[in-house]
């Protein structure tokens, strides 16, 4: 729960672009920081050098045909599956977990919001939802870069992502929206904009004072629905505050050019991939220490492979047919290669001359084991990067359900974020001491 | 954060029955938990951290429902009781499963209900939309991508208070909305009024065959715009109709769209007018779907003089049937010339803004005065001294920081709408416990249900005036808002909301088992539902015609889906069914037999769970998770139909019992395929022999029995008065915006027995719902 507001003075700590505590220094990339970092980076020499922290979630929402996803074996002895064989090459750098699941979070393909914040029984009447991994790791680590938090979903209605007061983050469903966000200066506006950006500041700040008194006076249900409303507004005031500071400080410049929407023609690989592409530059550049996409084929999206064009959760119902199960195993094995290109553009950056990748927490896996039956444990998951002791492939015994929130809280750890739990957690993953 | 309940219930359970009469009212389950449940759980071993016999029955509670859903969800997963203990009978484990469902709902109700002194509803984005326009006569695209998130849905209903949250993305896209929408409404400049003309030089007319594009429409000021066409528009043999549309170059979607039928010899006019925002448009034949017959389209001239001309020209394309008289293998249209003018600012819409907007801010007092107004009718309520100061104090800041007196004015406005007594809708007041609406909250209740937005001037009036409430004044106002308009929006928003129509296409249907389904077929089939409402609505007859009817309206690409013969016709139109049609109702509308199906199959159970939420009100429990799907029919076996392996299925101790009264309503509509044609065998992939015939007759729980889908229809007709309070039920968690609780159940059903008297018109169930306490209730 967000604290009472308190006065109208909006505390917004985290906003210090005039000290960027930027320390990295970036090579072989597509893109290069400009200049003012640089500087700020020489200037203040005399401060502790530090790395830092970064979490990328990729989630693919129906599943893993479970014949080509399970690996066989123990630690890193194991054997390839037809899909792990794909990030075979980071073998030594994660940590393959099977047998665990969210505990009692049912709902099948409506379980997608609840992949992140592990709240159970998204189909209950009284249900609502959680804050969700990434929101919360943002509130921690994601203070110091021009976003706290990335989202992307090649899907409109789809997200995985709920904040404080459980209510839906909005994912960027179009490239080029995030490339613009990145790389788009806009700057015979930026006057113009930032004053537009204060009118809108100081509108809210007028909008938020009266109902402070009422906050007081109502019942418990009416002050939850009063709390997300201030977290709400509060929170679009500090972005706006944000927005304002950052408009200052130019954006890195990058010889990447920006996507092609009509190359996508709502083909959900191409539009992931792009996604994927941009995110590794946002971390690269540090724009952003904290991303998530949701690789989305819930519901009318579509692929194209082999001169046809199929749709993704049909497929998912294969009812055994040999041709669709084989391309529902190609639409698979392609989300596992974006999985692929994202490790790797993270590995190939150095910073303090360690790859990005030992500082980036990466968590690739899905709410569902198989979208055919829609079940929910023995979920397929891939812990990879973020300088953990890997293991290779855990399998936890019994019924598939081992808290994979303990997972979340040992991530939580490892980025350095002091918490005891994370929703369901009943303490960090067994078998992955840090 | 949810906190986790540390529940690991066992249950042990003995196999003996204990449970008879008294499951209603819970005696029995008391007695089956009492016998089966605390040799475990009970305050000396408390197996699991989890003791049910202390666990509180007040499912009112949050926390107490949150844990009687973890019992219920370790006995359907077939967790409890375990595997090494007796087994129940399938008929106790459901009963229970049921009685604990029911407690759920009811106590569901409850904590849903549970209202402090104030309320607060937030606009759907649609009802966002709506306001705007009767605000200020701004058309604002709600739906465009990046302008409002998608709201929530709670079973199909998209303005439930409870489950409207407010994110930051809400607050920062409701400021820049309310700037687009306020500069376009009070612009620096009156936007310039043009008419263009454009022609295809007689004697030539421009050919538009399905997907290409002719003309151009520069839209440089957003607004209403008229746009009228000469043409001849020709169907294709097969009878589909060629489609004039409006298309939106940088959006690549139809802005609006007609179907069309005019000869070659004697062209039409016809006049499009609608919102357009900035950019290019150009007309297009947006007939869409499998078009070509067999043939290919070819490089073809994009103007001729007569068809006949390229009749005889066969370069590697063929447009015509090899007939005496050939007629077009595509539907096309022929167009002679286009004008289109606009953007048209109606005196009504002048009017919704005069007095908003002071002649010069700096006039202080003026600008007080319109804000005054302005806040009046954005909040529905007048503001006190307080409030208007606050939102002056946002002009005369921006004044002082030297911002010019116009877009100081506007950033009060702005402010105004991004207050929550904007977007939410708040009922109730802190300082005191108010038990009905006063009368602008009975104002905004009415004008939300039936016009999905604001109220009226005259509406206003009568609040103002204090004298809403008073059964008179709310009968002839109510009578006067049905036969408005904007109630179009009613017809347009509950029914779709009401039977969930917002699914059809959600699952796109294969385009290898279904290559005649298109975009424009999925649209005509929502409009048959939607259509088929207004006509009851507007005509004022028995909601008894949703069930069972031998008409339905509809067009000329639904009756092809259909297979009725219908004269090719532009748009939707009322037409008489026969029996073998085998239309007719809701039931059997291509839209509800889509939206229950899964895009490749029918699926019998998602039917049965559809009728017994839309026609009876009752949400079955979910299933289990983790159950294994239906897997194909191998190829050395017969062809077994869908009902034949459900059948065949109910292996799991708990399904059967659930099914049994699930799967009977959803058997009756077999007859129709996964997006909704009529059949009389099931179409099997793989499987040895023929397709089996379809088995649609089935019995209800309580016995009674069918034979077909129309018998089946017959026996929800006949039980009318349980269908009307379901469907009150529905009306009024649609005008109260939260859902129905067991408290509201007495009222409910008054409200049902009082419009009983005339066989349940629509209008009458409308009025009944509004003059009631319930309505007037907070």
């Amino acid at each position: 729960m967000k604290n009472k507001p308190e006065s109208n003075h909006i505390h917004a700590p985290w906003v210090r672009p005039a000290a960027i505590s930027r320390r990295t220094v970036l090579r072989g990339l597509g893109a290069s920081l400009s200049l003012p970092l640089l500087e700020a980076m020489t200037c203040c020499g005399a401060e502790q050098v530090h790395s830092a922290n970064r979490m990328v979630v990729l989630m693919s929402d129906l599943g893993m045909l479970p014949q080509y996803w399970f690996p066989k074996g123990m630690g890193f002895d194991y054997e390839d599956s037809r899909y792990t064989k794909v990030v075979s090459s980071f073998r030594k750098r994660m940590t393959i977990v099977t047998g665990s699941a969210l505990p009692g979070v049912d709902g099948q393909h409506d379980a997608d919001i609840c992949y992140l914040t592990g709240t159970p029984r998204p189909q209950s009447p009284s249900f609502r939802n959680g804050e969700s991994l990434d929101v919360f790791a943002a509130g921690h680590i994601g203070n110091e870069t021009r976003y706290s938090l990335i989202n992307t979903c090649n899907n409109g209605g789809r997200s995985m992502t709920f904040n404080r007061s459980g209510s839906k983050v909005p994912p960027l469903n179009d490239p080029v929206a995030l490339y613009n966000k990145l790389f788009v200066e806009n700057a015979a506006q930026a006057k113009e904009q930032i004053a537009k950006l204060k009118t809108k500041k100081s509108i809210l700040d007028k909008v938020l004072e009266p109902s402070r008194a009422l906050q007081r006076k109502v019942s418990a249900t009416d002050r939850e629905r009063l709390d997300q409303y201030f977290t709400a507004v509060r929170d679009a005031e500090q972005e706006l505050v944000r927005a304002i500071e950052w408009s200052t400080v130019p954006k890195p410049k990058t010889d990447v050019t920006a996507p092609d929407r009509d190359a996508y023609k709502g083909d959900t690989l191409l539009i992931s991939s792009a996604f994927q592409k941009l995110i590794s530059l946002a971390i690269q550049t540090d724009q952003t220490r904290i991303a998530t996409m949701l690789v989305s084929g819930a519901f009318g999206t579509t692929f194209r492979h082999d001169g046809k064009e199929w749709q993704v959760h049909a497929l998912s119902h294969h009812a055994g047919d040999p041709e669709k199960i084989e391309a529902l195993a190609h639409y698979e094995e392609s989300v596992m290669s974006i999985l692929n290109a994202l490790l790797h553009s993270l590995d190939e950056v150095q910073e303090n001359g360690q790859p990005l990748l030992d500082r980036t927490t990466v968590l690739f896996g899905s709410h569902l084991l198989n979208g055919h039956s829609h079940s929910q444990t023995n979920l397929p998951t891939i812990l990879a990067g973020g300088g953990f002791r890997h293991k290779g492939l855990i399998q936890f015994e019994g019924d598939g359900r081992y808290p994979l929130t303990n997972l979340y809280l040992s991530m939580l750890h490892k980025l350095g974020i002091e918490t005891d739990r994370f929703s369901t957690s009943t303490g960090t993953m067994r078998g992955l001491e840090a | 954060m949810i906190k986790r309940i540390p529940i690991t219930a066992y249950l042990i359970l003995l196999p003996i029955t204990v449970l008879g009469d008294d499951v209603d009212s819970g005696k029995g389950v008391e007695a089956f938990f009492t016998r089966y449940c605390s040799r475990c759980h009970d305050a000396k071993k408390h197996e699991g951290e989890f003791q049910l016999d202390t666990l509180s029955r007040d499912l009112t509670d949050m926390l107490v429902a949150q844990r009687w859903g973890e019992v219920l969800f370790r006995i359907n997963s077939g967790e409890m009781p375990p595997k090494d203990e007796p087994q129940p009978s399938p008929a106790e484990l459901g009963q229970v499963a049921e009685w604990i469902s029911a407690q759920i709902d009811e106590g569901r109700a409850a904590r849903m209900a549970q209202r402090g002194p104030v309320s607060h509803y937030r606009l759907s984005r649609d009802e966002y939309a709506n306001v705007v326009y009767d605000l200020v006569a701004v058309h604002f695209d709600a739906r465009m991508p990046g302008a409002l998130n998608e709201d929530p849905r709670w079973h199909g209903f998209d303005r439930i208070g409870s489950i409207l949250s407010l994110s930051p993305s809400h607050v920062t896209r409701y400021l820049s909305a309310a700037e687009t929408v306020l500069n376009q409404a009070f612009p620096t400049q009156p936007p310039k009024f043009s008419k263009q003309r454009q022609t295809a030089e007689a004697p030539t007319r421009w050919l538009i065959l399905p997907g290409w594009h002719q003309g151009n429409i520069n839209v440089r000021h957003p607004g209403l715009y008229r746009i009228r066409v000469q043409l001849s528009a020709l169907p294709s043999f097969k009878g589909r109709l060629p489609r004039l549309s409006i298309w939106n170059n940088s959006l690549k979607r139809a802005e609006a769209g007609r179907d069309v039928i005019a000869s070659e010899e004697k062209p039409t006019v016809i006049e499009i007018e609608t919102f357009l925002p900035q950019g290019g448009f150009r007309l297009t034949n947006e007939a869409p779907g499998k078009l070509d017959d067999g043939h290919t389209l070819g490089s073809t001239p994009k103007s001729v003089t007569h068809l006949a001309d390229i009749h005889i020209v066969p370069k590697g394309y063929k447009l015509f049937t090899d007939e005496e008289t050939p007629r077009p293998i595509f539907p096309m249209l022929l167009v002679d010339w286009l004008e289109y003018e606009g953007p048209l600012v109606t005196e009504a819409d002048q009017q919704k803004r005069e007095g908003l907007f002071p002649s010069s801010a700096d006039n202080l007092a003026e600008a007080r005065t319109c804000l005054n107004r302005f806040m009046a009718r954005a909040w529905r309520r007048p503001p006190t001294d307080v409030e208007v100061g606050r939102y002056m104090k946002v002009l005369e800041s921006e004044l002082a920081a030297g911002g010019n007196s116009r877009s100081a004015y506007l950033s009060a406005m702005t402010g105004v709408m991004a207050s929550k007594n904007f977007y939410y809708i708040v009922e109730g007041s802190p300082s005191q416990q108010q038990q009905h609406l006063n009368d602008w909250e009975l104002a905004s209740r009415l004008s939300f249900f039936l016009w999905s937005s604001m109220p009226d001037e005259e509406l206003f009036e009568a609040a103002g005036k204090g004298q809403l409430h008073k059964p008179d004044i709310l009968r002839s106002q109510l009578h006067r808002m049905l036969v408005d308009r904007k109630t179009n929006r009613f017809v347009d928003t509950f029914p779709v909301q009401w039977l969930q129509l917002h699914r059809v296409g959600m699952f796109p249907p294969d385009p290898e088992l279904y290559p005649d389904y298109d975009a424009w077929l999925e649209q005509s089939m929502i409009r048959e539902t939607t259509g088929v409402f207004g006509e009851v609505f507007s005509k004022n007859l028995s909601i008894r015609e949703f069930l069972s009817s031998d008409w339905t309206v509809m067009n000329s690409r639904l009756a092809m889906h259909y297979g009725i013969d219908l004269p090719a016709k532009s748009g939707f139109h009322r037409v008489a069914l026969a029996p073998d049609d085998h239309r007719g109702g809701v039931l059997t509308h291509a839209s509800v037999l889509s939206l229950t199906s899964d895009g490749t199959r029918h699926r019998p159970v998602h039917r049965g769970v559809w009728v017994s939420e839309a026609i009876f009100g009752r949400t079955p429990p979910p299933p289990p998770p983790n159950v294994e799907p239906l897997e194909p029919t191998p190829s050395d076996k017969p062809k077994a139909t869908i009902r034949d392996q459900l059948e065949a299925h109910a292996t799991h101790a708990t399904c059967a019992s659930c099914h049994q009264k699930i799967d009977p309503l959803g058997f009756a509509f077999d007859n129709y395929d996964a997006i909704g044609r009529w059949r009389t065998h099931e179409r099997v992939a793989g499987g040895l022999g023929d397709d089996p015939p379809v088995v649609a007759h089935g019995t209800f729980p309580d016995g009674r029995a069918y034979e077909n889908p129309e018998e089946f229809k017959q026996l929800l007709a006949g039980d009318l008065d349980r269908f009307a309070e379901a469907f009150v039920d529905q009306l009024a968690t649609f005008a109260l915006r939260r859902v129905m609780t067991i408290d509201d159940r007495a009222q409910i059903k008054a409200i049902a027995e009082a419009s009983k008297h005339d066989g349940y018109r629509l209008r009458t169930v409308i009025e009944q719902l509004v003059m009631s306490e319930l309505f007037r209730k907070r």
